[in-house]
């Protein structure tokens, strides 16, 4: 059977061989610093295995390749979706004669994408079965979706045939969507590998070995796949006729990209080689050597090769680029609202966390942990991200410990029993406690907090524990305070306010952060579209979360990607993790 | 010898059932909530519950314990957690890699190992002897992660001499030309604390009064070296190798990480960031069984070296 399965593959292969343009001489090549973990784009997370499914599977959305804050373009659609019900009920339809990768489960057939693909792995993450770390997404937001997945937790199995209220197929191009509530950030959530199209019969094939069969209908299919170890890929060989569309933005390496692939058939590469290269040291000596397309710096090379955010003249004379820019992630330490010591709302609890945060030293963290390669945060929401503020300034920032010392004097957080440490205003002695990973980076965020807050005269202490276990309690609300971060799903300011939404406390939520006034703007906002209306909202919130200091609010990382002289068209772009199809290779 | 062989291989289910145990606890008490990890950056305690009824530890321990035991007497230790690959075939496509890295240092290391502690301990207090002695010395105190930066910098990309990283399918590709730079780091790290203890084997039997009838029988210094004092350091050689055999199994992790080596080493740290459980239990379990089985394999060797060894 299997035989028969591979002889149908490769007859597949061969009748379809020839139907893109790309040139098969031309090879990419890259590096992860971490193994893929598979391929099922529900039950993976992790970014490397979603680059791969970027390159292969085709979600209904994407993102325009140049412009800049994000845009939302069709990927396998018609036109942008239709939106109606305020933002409740959305319509996507999907082009024909889009077709899927040969593989051995459509029986030697060519298989046209449906809208039916969409509705079914809308569904898989949904199943209990899958445990899909991206739930979350979408949980409680599609009418009757979650109904159906109680059904299935309770009998132990999901029923993919059963009606739902919100997944209607009009016709087989035509998918609507209604939601529980209006929520114009469900778009982007469209345009994820998570979401992209999988064929049930693929998937009941394979069973529970999908995520070593990946089928898409996208510009690549993996051609080969050595576990943790290498990955190749060519052009899928039913891939659609696809010519390159955007207008140059602002930067001036736009005109260029936008000249060069002009009327151009995507994808232009004939193969991308990724190979897994953990450590910095000889990933970045690949790339020294020419033996990588593009590779980002590691932290430990930057002052060296790129000081003072210039590229090195050592590599500036070979013609390699520097491409810099800041990430869509934010750290934040967070306070625990609920603790008796750094909890609550009163003004003296505000006044501690806000001399927290006065003492804290991010400009050292920054130089010396960082080497420089970020930014101070000055709000949840990092810059390209809609709703981010460029002129919004955060009184908290600064580093001044003569201000948290006056604030915590004033506040009656003074030294009563003479063992050189604030106590609270009641008197009772108090220490920190920061969680911290046994790890030598924890080690040197440990060091600076502890010469920070001793500075002010706040004794801490340090819980050393393994990193899931910190997570369990973090989400059990059992910690005082944690350094966190989050990186974007999507690039909308709603994906980091949520996390200070009341109603999420214990999910999204960390710090427990339930301020009314918050939360009624935060409800507000997520029933408008983007818009001048909405980033005001998103604006007022971060004010709130400066005056009432729930977060002492980290960075955003700088991220430095060099790429050689012979790749073009490379532009970062944060939403696109495979931007394979729109580069060249000229040597 | 076949009693003795049953007896050894019946004391091995006792041994086997106390490291199952001990795993098995270690892991349930302090290997931290899988299900924390695989439910993602959000999520609430329903979807926590629900993995945790996937992976089945939510069930009673003795229930867990048990499905372990079945697993290890089956040999099927199910799908890894995270990556939902089976165990077997994690196994199955890791450990060539591993091997071809893991015996070229052994053998290479005890050959080389052997023939330089013969030469200093025959030359014992020579400048020879002692030039050995220091360098040894020095090459012991380095950390062996220097070696590896240092070795792949210099020699893989400031000389040119070998590639930086990187495997292939073949294997005659991989033995010639992606691993002789980790096997020469390798065994530059292996050789100093080898030679410095097989030394001291040679000289302690060089000592003894066979060696001076052996001489005053006339016998020429290459028979009293090779076919006498060899022979009679077989003991603690063989130990020394056996206890070496089970680092076959996991291969040398450090190198497989810097070398990009698709080994069972580099598996075991990623299933250990993890915290997958599957990987992490069939690795211990393979490693224990693989200690016993060379335990029994040096005592037989100790019989064939050594006449007069009893196996009892």
């Amino acid at each position: 059977m299997r035989r028969v399965r591979c002889l149908l593959f490769a007859g597949a292969l061969l009748c379809a061989a020839s139907a893109h343009a790309a040139d098969l001489g031309k090879v990419l090549r890259i590096a992860f610093p971490v193994a893929e973990t598979g391929f099922d784009p529900v039950a993976v997370s992790d970014l490397y295995s979603n680059t791969v499914l970027d390159g292969v599977l085709d979600p209904m959305l994407t993102y325009d390749y140049l412009a800049r804050p994000a845009k939302l373009i069709p990927n396998t659609l018609e036109a942008m979706p239709t939106v109606s019900d305020n933002g409740a009920t959305f319509t996507f339809k999907v082009k024909r004669g889009i077709f899927f990768a040969p593989d051995a489960a459509f029986k030697g057939k060519k298989r046209e994408l449906t809208a039916l693909d969409y509705a079914y792995s809308l569904k898989r993450l949904f199943d209990p079965k899958l445990k899909s770390p991206w739930l979350f997404l979408l949980e409680g937001k599609i009418a009757g979706l979650d109904d159906l997945m109680q059904r299935a937790r309770q009998s132990g199995k999901f029923d993919y045939d059963a009606p739902v209220a919100g997944i209607e197929l009009l016709d087989a191009h035509t998918l609507r969507i209604r939601l529980n509530e209006p929520d114009y950030n469900l778009l982007y959530i469209f345009a994820m590998p998570t979401l992209g199209a999988l064929a049930r019969e693929v998937v009941e094939t394979y069973g529970a070995d999908i995520g070593n069969h990946l089928v898409g209908s996208g510009a690549y299919y993996l051609k080969d796949w050595k576990r943790g170890s290498r990955m190749l890929l060519e052009p899928n060989p039913n891939y659609r006729e696809e010519y390159f569309e955007s207008s140059a933005g602002q930067d001036a390496q736009d005109a260029a990209i936008v000249a060069a692939l002009k009327g151009q058939r995507l994808p232009i590469i004939g193969h991308v080689q990724i190979s897994i290269i953990e450590e910095n040291q000889p990933r970045w000596l690949e790339f020294l050597n020419g033996n990588l397309d593009f590779a980002g710096v590691p932290n430990e090379y930057t002052n060296l090769y790129v000081p003072g955010g210039q590229l090195a003249p050592s590599l500036a004379k070979r013609g390699i680029a520097l491409h810099r820019s800041t990430g869509m992630s934010v750290t934040y330490e967070y306070f625990n609202m609920k603790d008796p010591v750094v909890g609550g709302y009163t003004p003296e609890k505000v006044a501690l966390r806000r001399a927290i945060s006065l003492a804290y030293n991010t400009g050292e963290e920054i130089l010396i942990i960082r080497k420089g390669q970020a930014i101070p945060a000055q709000s949840p929401v990092p810059p390209n991200v809609a709703g981010y503020d460029e002129a919004f300034r955060n009184p908290l920032l600064e580093y001044n410990p003569a201000k948290a010392k006056a604030l915590l004097d004033q506040y009656g957080y003074i030294d009563r029993n003479g063992d050189g440490y604030r106590d609270l205003p009641d008197g009772t002695p108090f220490e920190l406690e920061q969680p911290s990973a046994p790890t030598s980076l924890d080690r040197q965020y440990d060091e600076l907090w502890k010469k920070s807050m001793n500075a002010v005269g706040i004794k801490i202490r340090f819980k050393k524990d393994k990193w899931p276990e910190l997570l369990k309690q973090s989400r059990a609300g059992k910690l005082q305070m944690k350094g966190s971060a989050w990186s974007a799903d999507y690039p909308d300011g709603d994906n980091f306010l949520q996390l200070l939404y009341g109603p999420n406390g214990g999910m999204a939520n960390d710090s427990r952060f339930d301020l009314p006034e918050f939360n009624e703007l935060y409800r507000k906002a997520r029933r408008l579209p983007d818009s001048p209306e909405r980033t005001k909202l998103y604006q007022d919130m971060t004010k709130y979360v400066a005056v009432y200091a729930p977060w002492k609010l980290g960075i955003h990382p700088i991220e430095n990607v060099v790429v050689q002289p012979w790749v073009r068209n490379y532009k970062r772009n944060p939403n696109i993790h495979a931007p394979w199809k729109y580069l060249d290779v000229r040597k | 010898m076949g009693a003795y062989l049953i007896r050894r291989l019946w004391q091995m289910i006792p041994t086997m059932l106390g490291v199952i145990l001990l795993v098995f606890l270690l892991f349930s008490q302090f290997g931290g909530d899988p299900a924390q990890v695989l439910a993602g950056k959000i999520t609430d305690q329903a979807q926590i519950d629900n993995i945790r009824k996937e992976l089945g530890v939510d069930q009673p321990a003795y229930v867990q314990l048990w499905i372990f035991v079945k697993q290890v007497f089956t040999f099927d230790f199910g799908r890894s957690w995270v990556t939902k690959e089976e165990v077997s075939r994690i196994f199955k496509e890791h450990a060539g890699a591993s091997l071809t890295v893991a015996v070229p240092i052994l053998v290479i290391e005890l050959l080389l190992g052997l023939s330089l502690a013969l030469w200093v301990a025959y030359r014992r207090g020579s400048l020879t002897d002692r030039g050995v002695m220091i360098i040894c010395i020095v090459a012991m105190s380095i950390s062996f992660l220097v070696y590896i930066i240092a070795g792949q910098y210099l020699f893989g990309f400031a000389l040119g001499w070998f590639p930086v990283q990187g495997w292939s399918d073949g294997l005659w590709r991989n033995l010639t030309y992606f691993a002789p730079l980790p096997i020469l780091l390798a065994v530059m790290v292996g050789l100093g604390p080898t030679i410095r203890l097989y030394r001291s084997v040679f000289l302690d039997e060089l000592g003894h009064d066979y060696v001076r009838t052996a001489r005053a029988k006339g016998l020429s210094e290459r028979s009293v070296m090779f076919k006498h004092v060899l022979r009679n350091a077989l003991i603690p050689v063989i130990t020394n190798v056996a206890m070496a055999l089970p680092g076959l199994v996991l291969g040398v992790f450090l190198l497989e990480r810097f070398f990009s080596i698709p080994g069972l080493g580099r598996e075991v740290i990623i299933a250990v960031e993890r915290s997958d459980f599957p990987v992490i239990k069939a690795i211990t379990v393979y490693l224990a069984f693989a200690t016993m089985v060379f335990n029994l394999l040096a005592d037989l060797l100790y019989r064939w070296a050594d006449p007069r060894v009893e196996l009892r």
